[in-house]
């Protein structure tokens, strides 16, 4: 009886996971594809159309290379950034500097706070044509700089989006803490006795043997980042900025799907976009066997 | 583990799953009757009757697009409703402009749209043409919704392929807002009220008023990304009747004057009449009462006619209104923008539904609170009775759109697909702004777009 119990106790366990994911993903990523090769509006039936969404896609959208291109560049940009900030401090914190805890907690509110509503609106009052980076850029004499509106124009706009991510490196920055704590004195004693500077000591030593943690954190950034929606609906407007400047895939999406009520092209949208992320990810694992060192 | 906690766990795991299961049967269930036939329907009236008959309330949901100035004043219209109706509870959708569509579609889409939902003329088409609206014919010919001594012109913007689909509750028209006192300082005089002028006259007056304005204000705000106005300027080109989709059932506006559009836009950029496409973007993002005109920025500003009590009030200065210029041949293209209740096919209570509306639409106290907060009534009885104690701003904005009502071209909603064109237009500009394309191939752009757009729909 306990055998039978032991057997069984585990698939019980793990029944809400897969109930769940196959109520709540599975089952609505196959009726997103199946609409995927319709022309489905929301009101009407969906209408077969077979690859029609796809070569419009790839032939003749040029919002879809404008969102791709947006996307791609913010997150290459924004993610290495934020984890070489979030890595230089956590190497800072790791030593006995007075207040410490405090630090943490002041570098970690950032991510609390992350890409909000009530962030972005703060973003706009802070880079906008009278915001309060125009005005100190005025105080201190770059006057033709401070006639720059940073968010509306389309060479400047997605690097406000780029800084605002840059900002939020408190999460990562917890993780290599924790990573870094958990290199063994000895290994650094050691390397300090045959004579390696504090330098030699990170990029030799520390940071090989972080290289799982780094791998972690590098792919959840970037799954993160290409999935970034909120922060460039409000500081746009909704509309994807001035010529596309901050139209980021997943508004695209949901602007085709629920604006225009083309939910049949949105979701051709939304399978090439799994499509890449997914060759992004897996191109990340393969490297890794290069780079990551796990023993 | 011990046996007996093993057990206890299993329990209550399958105790969340199963609970679960009985949620989402729930669901489907409710689902599904939503999709039955006419006996179902007359079935759940007769549920409505009994529920009245024991005491219980029923419950009408009203959606319309918010914000915290008109919330109150619909809080208030429905206290009313439900103080002559003690067993209706009305409930209340209200998101803001931005959300509201989005939530329509998904609303209607997944079968739990509102009772009463609020359209604006330019998603007619979209709505009426795809089966999810109740016709109101019926409800007008039974006496529930009164249409008598209404201006016909305004009841038929609601039509669609010979059926009333929607009741206006207010009509504007694209205006044209002036700063008075800001083009008195710069020492230029403002046109008659009913004085028309065409749209080579304006550009000329515009760059001449520029000349005279001090650094930072414009003669005018930018129009490139104005939705309401590009179709004034396509119906002011286009063939009556014909404005939207030719006789083909393709989208009718020209090259040539999908061209011009952006051409006049361009040249006063150039001249520095209108400001930079980065300036008017910054702008644009900004609330009535701190935009471009209040904030003394700009001369002329095109809006609709029933925010002109907004920004008068919140306005230092004089704020005039104008007629949209004509085309150079004399042409008028005013566009009635009728913003309409119309009842979800999936209601539950249509024939409340359809009281509610005429109660919103006939009632002398609702429509004394609601105070043409969304444009001009389409009651005469209604429109002479707020005559009487009309906010002065709110008087010009009604004889305004009695002006171009009698000018306009006959209304005519826009086919499915079409409405979507205007984010298309909006995005050529701004390339043709930033000199990617020229003006001629912007305009190919938006009739390939669009006619893709038509396809689609008529699939």
């Amino acid at each position: 009886m306990n055998r039978k119990l032991n057997r069984y106790a585990g698939y019980v366990f793990l029944l809400p996971w897969f109930v769940g994911f196959f109520l709540l993903t599975l089952i609505p990523m196959i009726i997103s594809l199946y609409y995927s090769f319709t022309n489905f509006n929301l009101l009407s039936e969906p209408k077969f159309v077979g690859l029609k969404n796809y070569i419009q896609i790839f032939t003749s959208d040029q919002h879809f290379i404008n969102a791709l291109t947006v996307t791609i560049k913010y997150v290459f940009i924004s993610v290495p950034l934020q984890l070489l900030g979030s890595l230089i401090l956590a190497f800072i914190l790791n030593k006995g500097l007075p207040g410490l805890s405090l630090l943490r907690a002041a570098f970690y509110i950032p991510s609390l706070l992350g890409g909000s509503v009530a962030i972005s609106i703060l973003w706009r009052q802070i880079f906008g044509l009278e915001g309060i980076l125009n005005k100190a850029l005025s105080a201190i004499g770059f006057v033709d700089l401070a006639q720059i509106s940073w968010m509306s124009n389309p060479d400047t706009a997605v690097w406000t989006l780029i800084i605002l991510r840059v900002w939020q490196f408190g999460s990562p920055m917890i993780i290599f803490l924790a990573a870094i704590k958990q290199i063994p004195d000895s290994v650094i004693e050691a390397s300090a006795i045959d004579g390696a500077s504090r330098f030699k000591q990170i990029i030799k030593i520390m940071i090989p043997l972080m290289s799982p943690i780094l791998l972690f954190n590098f792919v959840m950034q970037i799954i993160s980042a290409f999935k970034v929606f909120t922060e460039a609906y409000i500081i746009s407007g909704g509309k994807g900025g001035i010529m596309d400047s901050l139209l980021f895939y997943t508004l695209y999406i949901y602007n085709e799907g629920f604006g225009n009520m083309r939910m049949g092209y949105a979701s051709a949208l939304s399978w090439i976009f799994v499509l890449i992320v997914g060759i992004f990810t897996s191109l990340a694992f393969k490297l890794s066997s290069r780079y990551i060192h796990y023993n | 583990m011990g046996k007996k906690r093993k057990l206890t766990a299993v329990i209550l795991v399958l105790c969340m799953i199963l609970s679960g299961v009985l949620i989402s049967c729930g669901n489907s269930g409710k689902n599904q009757q939503q999709t039955d036939n006419a006996d179902a329907n007359q079935t759940k009236a007769q549920t409505s009757e009994e529920t009245i008959a024991s005491g219980e309330k029923t419950k009408l949901r009203v959606a319309w697009w918010g914000n915290s100035e008109r919330d109150q004043l619909m809080y208030a219209i429905n206290d009313l409703f439900m103080a002559e109706h003690p067993n209706v509870e009305i409930v209340t959708e209200s998101p803001g402009w931005d959300d509201y569509w989005v939530n329509q579609a998904t609303a209607f889409a997944s079968g739990s749209a509102a009772d009463v939902v609020q359209f604006q003329s330019n998603q007619f088409g979209e709505y009426a043409s795809k089966g999810v609206l109740e016709p109101l014919d019926q409800y007008v010919e039974s006496g529930i919704i009164d249409l008598d001594n209404w201006n016909m012109d305004l009841v038929n913007t609601g039509i669609y392929n010979d059926s009333l689909y929607f009741i206006t509750c207010g009509v504007t028209a694209q205006s044209l807002f002036v700063n008075e006192d800001l083009l008195t300082e710069a020492g230029m005089e403002l046109w008659d009220f009913e004085e028309d002028i065409t749209w080579s006259e304006f550009e000329d007056y515009l760059n001449e008023l520029q000349s005279k304005l001090p650094q930072d204000t414009y003669a005018g705000f930018d129009f490139y990304a104005n939705n309401d106005l590009v179709w004034v300027w396509i119906r002011q080109n286009s063939e009556d009747g014909y404005e939207w989709v030719d006789g083909d059932g393709n989208f009718a506006p020209s090259a040539e004057t999908l061209t011009s559009w952006f051409d006049i836009s361009q040249r006063l950029r150039e001249e520095r009449t209108f400001a930079s496409v980065e300036w008017t973007t910054e702008w644009n993002t900004k609330a009535w009462q701190e935009g471009a005109l209040v904030s003394r920025k700009v001369v002329f500003f095109f809006e609709n006619a029933n925010k002109y009590k907004i920004y008068q009030n919140n306005s230092q200065d004089n704020i005039e209104l104008r007629k949209v210029p004509l085309s150079d041949e004399g042409k008028a293209g005013d566009l009635i923008i009728s913003s309409a209740w119309g009842i979800s096919e999936t209601s539950e209570n249509k024939e409340l539904a359809a009281e509610y509306i005429n109660f919103f639409l006939n009632n002398e106290e609702a429509q004394k609170i609601y105070n043409m907060e969304i444009g001009v009534p389409g009651s005469l009885t209604i429109q002479e009775a707020l005559a009487k104690t009309a906010d002065p701003s709110d008087i010009i904005a009604m004889d305004y759109m009695n002006m171009v009502a009698e000018s306009a071209p006959r209304f005519i909603p826009k086919a499915p697909g079409v409405w979507a064109v205007q984010d298309s237009i909006k995005s050529a500009a701004e390339n043709v702004a930033y000199g990617n394309i020229t003006p001629q191939q912007a305009a190919e752009s938006i009739i390939q777009t669009a006619n893709d757009l038509i396809a689609e729909n008529a699939e």
